[in-house]
């Protein structure tokens, strides 16, 4: 007998099994969409609340966005608001930096005028015109009174210059994007008198023409940036590594720095220094560690004769050329000499130029002197902050970096500027500490600078004098006596 | 009333008429010295006038002056130790240097009076060094008197003398400046003078002296010096007055050192003047020593009426 299925029998049978299967499954599906529930939630809450932080961001943004076309605005007004014309006197022969200072500035501030007028290339015959100049009335705009050639004291005593603080105010300028010591330098009676343009950690180092030393076995030269090399080792350099055939002195171990920077590093070595920090009394006559600094060169010099002479290493012959020709092993000065002694190689297996960074004093400082100079504003500028303006591009990152690549000077006195300056001269590395933790100038409280200057470069001279000594003491004594005088003379 | 008198009361009594063409002369005469005298006026007299009130202030420049009185010239002689020193310098370089100067020139101009054949070319080799300027010929010196690698201690060594280490030695460094002084002022135009000098001299001098049997130094001794003893004076009181006033080859040399060894009283104003700005004091420092140099000129003008012989007077 044949059976048929019906096909209402068949849709039947599958409903039951359909059934049945979901009836199998109810729960899982049930839990299942629990959790998907669930997670939609969590994700929906995540979203609105992702959401509304964006949307706060947003918000944020667009207050920031006003703001900034708020200020991008004011600055452009600002900037098309300054109107006139300022003066710029300078005595660097530095045309290429000086055009791109002023191309930049004049971008910036299309409807000013910056007049460039260039005075002697030499700083110290440029003073004496500037202060004719201010006396004349005719002093321009913007200036540069240097206190390493402590005319920066003597120039605000003499109403010469303008405080910027306000200005510094006004601008919200961050004073670190310089480094802090240089800074320090152009401040006095508790005011700033300018930014700073250029400047080193001065007198803080020993040049060294690596390939002498390596002849005595030290290669490669410790490190200099851990301060390592102790003055005992110096010293047997110096001598071992001289070279002499009779009276003819082919190398000389090393050269002393004399002048006022070079006397004061010297002092300081050991921990002492030359005058007080106030500027009025000569500290190092009486003082065992100033004076282990002196002794130790006036020994070099004067008893053990093994420093060049004046003029010995020829006519016009530098320390770092000497240095470069491998007719000196070293000598004391700082990173500017080291790059320039660098750059005097022209023969690499004659000399590689390294450095040795003196041993830190007991209380953590690094015996140099910081020298540099600022840019100022004219007490009687009737733009001031024009001027003020023109001051920042002359020491912004660009000012400073192009015031190394344009003319070879050295300006490290913004942090920024460092890596770029590393970059190309890898020996500007070994003083980034030194930036930080360098010694500042100590200067005569009377401003008699120049004086202070002149008398220690002529009885420096004497004390350090080989070819008629002195006893030590005694020139010594001399040499603080007239330093003294100095400091005691009325203000200039 | 004489004829005498009436002559004066009519001469003072009626003006004298000064025709046009005389004031048109004298006119165009001021008018021709009016360059010199303005620049006088304006360069010399004002500036110096002016630097004579400085002298008795206490003056920078950029403040205005204060008057002191005396006290500038007090101080030169009781606080200024670089006072004693940089006049001693000056005059030891003076003492030195003028002597060798006029002997030299007076000794060059009478062998180049010699009728020897190349007299022109010499006289131009001589006169050469004089137109060197001063800082070049400065330098040049540092070059050849360099302790170590100069031309002049390398031929001492090479003769066995003594090689000083001149501008770098305190003893030596004033000669070393005078050395320079006298290479670039023996053949120069003090030489050119006595040339001019013994080139007046009369030949019949010499022909009466040669007749009456004198040597060729009687000749020098008892003819040409005291012919020549005008034109010696002038030289002298040129060369110290010169002297006296030596300033560039210090400042260029040695910026007054070794340990103030050629600090010479012009650096001593100089540095007072322009690098120390006490104006007032380098006044009254410049009004004492042109007071010192006109002295000196005085007395020697006194002093020339013993030994100044002016042949037709």
């Amino acid at each position: 007998m044949e059976t048929k299925l019906s096909r209402r029998m068949l849709l039947k049978a599958g409903a039951v099994l359909a059934c049945g299967a979901l009836a199998g499954c109810a729960p899982k599906v049930v839990e299942v969409t629990r959790v998907v529930q669930q997670t939609v939630v969590q994700v929906q809450k995540e979203v609105v609340k992702e959401t509304v932080q964006v949307e706060k961001k947003v918000e944020v943004t667009k207050e920031v966005e006003k703001q900034v076309t708020v200020v991008v605005d004011a600055a452009a007004q600002k900037a098309a608001a300054m109107k006139g014309k300022i003066v710029w006197d300078t005595f660097r022969a530095n045309a290429p930096w000086d055009k791109d200072r002023l191309d930049n500035f004049k971008k910036l501030y299309p409807n000013v005028e910056v007049e460039l007028r260039m005075g002697v290339a030499d700083q110290q015959a440029n003073y004496a015109k500037w202060y004719a100049m201010e006396a004349a009335g005719d002093l321009g705009d913007v200036v540069q009174f240097d206190p390493s050639h402590f005319h920066f004291w003597r120039a605000v005593d003499k109403n010469i210059l303008m405080p910027i603080d306000d200005l510094i105010a006004a601008d919200k300028t961050n004073l670190k994007e310089w480094y802090d010591e240089f800074v320090k330098m152009s401040q006095y009676k508790g005011k700033i008198w300018g930014l700073p343009s250029w400047g080193w950690s001065g007198y803080d180092c020993l040049v060294v023409n690596q390939l002498a030393l390596k002849e005595l076995g030290v290669d490669p030269m410790p490190d200099p940036t851990t301060y390592s090399t102790t003055w005992e080792q110096i010293l047997e350099w110096i001598n071992k590594t001289r070279k002499a055939s009779g009276d003819k002195v082919d190398r000389y171990g090393f050269n002393w720095a004399g002048g006022e920077a070079g006397f004061t590093v010297m002092s300081r070595w050991f921990g002492g220094d030359l005058i007080n920090a106030e500027g009025t009394k000569t500290t190092f006559q009486d003082d065992d560690k100033a004076l282990k600094g002196l002794k130790m060169v006036y020994d070099l010099v004067v008893t053990q004769n093994l420093c060049p002479a004046p003029g010995a290493l020829g006519q016009g012959v530098t320390n770092e050329t000497a240095c470069a020709e491998n007719r000196l092993t070293m000598f004391h000065c700082g990173s500017l000499c080291a790059v320039n002694a660098e750059r005097a190689v022209k023969d690499s297996t004659k000399a590689k130029i390294g450095v040795i960074l003196f041993p830190k004093r007991a209380d953590g400082k690094v015996p140099s002197q910081m020298r540099g100079g600022a840019w100022q504003v004219h007490k009687t500028s009737k733009l001031p902050a024009i001027a003020y303006e023109f001051i920042k591009q002359l020491t912004s990152k660009e000012g400073c970096f192009g015031f190394n690549n344009f003319g070879g000077n050295t300006a490290l006195v913004r942090p920024d500027v460092l890596p770029l300056l590393r970059a190309q001269i890898p020996m500007y590395k070994n003083f980034e500490g030194n930036l930080t933790n360098g010694m500042v100038i100590n200067a005569p409280a009377n401003s008699r600078g120049r004086e202070f200057t002149d008398v220690i470069a002529q009885m420096g001279a004497k004390v350090m004098d080989a070819i008629k000594p002195m006893p030590f003491e005694q020139g010594i004594k001399e040499m603080a006596a007239e330093i003294q005088k100095i400091l005691d003379t009325p203000p200039a | 009333m004489d004829s005498t008198t009436t002559a004066r009361a009519t001469t003072t009594g009626v003006k004298r008429r000064i025709s046009p063409a005389v004031i048109r002369e004298n006119v165009n005469g001021y008018l021709f010295l009016a360059p010199w005298l303005i620049g006088f006026i304006c360069l010399f007299l004002g500036p110096a006038l002016a630097s004579l009130y400085f002298s008795f202030t206490q003056y920078d420049v950029l403040s205005p002056a204060k008057w002191i009185g005396l006290g500038n010239y007090v101080k030169m002689f009781t606080d200024d130790n670089l006072f004693y020193t940089s006049l001693a310098r000056t005059l030891y370089f003076t003492g030195l240097s003028v002597p060798l100067g006029v002997l030299g020139s007076l000794v060059l101009a009478i062998l180049l009076n010699l009728k020897v054949k190349g007299t022109v070319i010499f006289r131009t080799l001589f006169f050469m060094p004089s137109l060197v300027p001063l800082v070049s010929a400065v330098v040049l010196w540092l070059w050849l008197l360099n302790p170590d690698w100069g031309i002049v201690n390398t031929a001492l060594r090479n003769i066995g003398l003594p090689a000083p280490a001149w501008f770098a030695d305190r003893d030596w460094a004033l000669p070393s400046l005078v050395m320079v002084g006298l290479w670039g002022g023996i053949g120069g135009t003090r030489m050119i003078i006595f040339l001019a000098g013994l080139q007046g001299i009369p030949e019949e001098m010499y022909d009466a002296a040669a007749i009456d049997g004198a040597s060729a130094w009687n000749r020098v001794r008892h003819v040409t010096i005291p012919l020549l003893s005008p034109t010696i004076f002038f030289n002298v009181v040129l060369a110290i007055i010169g002297a006296l006033q030596a300033f560039q080859s210090a400042f260029v040399a040695t910026e007054g050192g070794p340990a103030y060894a050629t600090w010479l009283f012009g650096l001593h104003i100089y540095k007072h003047a322009f690098d120390y700005w006490n104006m007032g004091y380098a006044s009254a420092l410049a009004w004492f020593f042109a007071l010192v140099i006109i002295s000196l000129t005085i007395a020697q003008q006194r002093l020339s009426t013993k030994w100044v012989f002016y042949y037709g007077a």
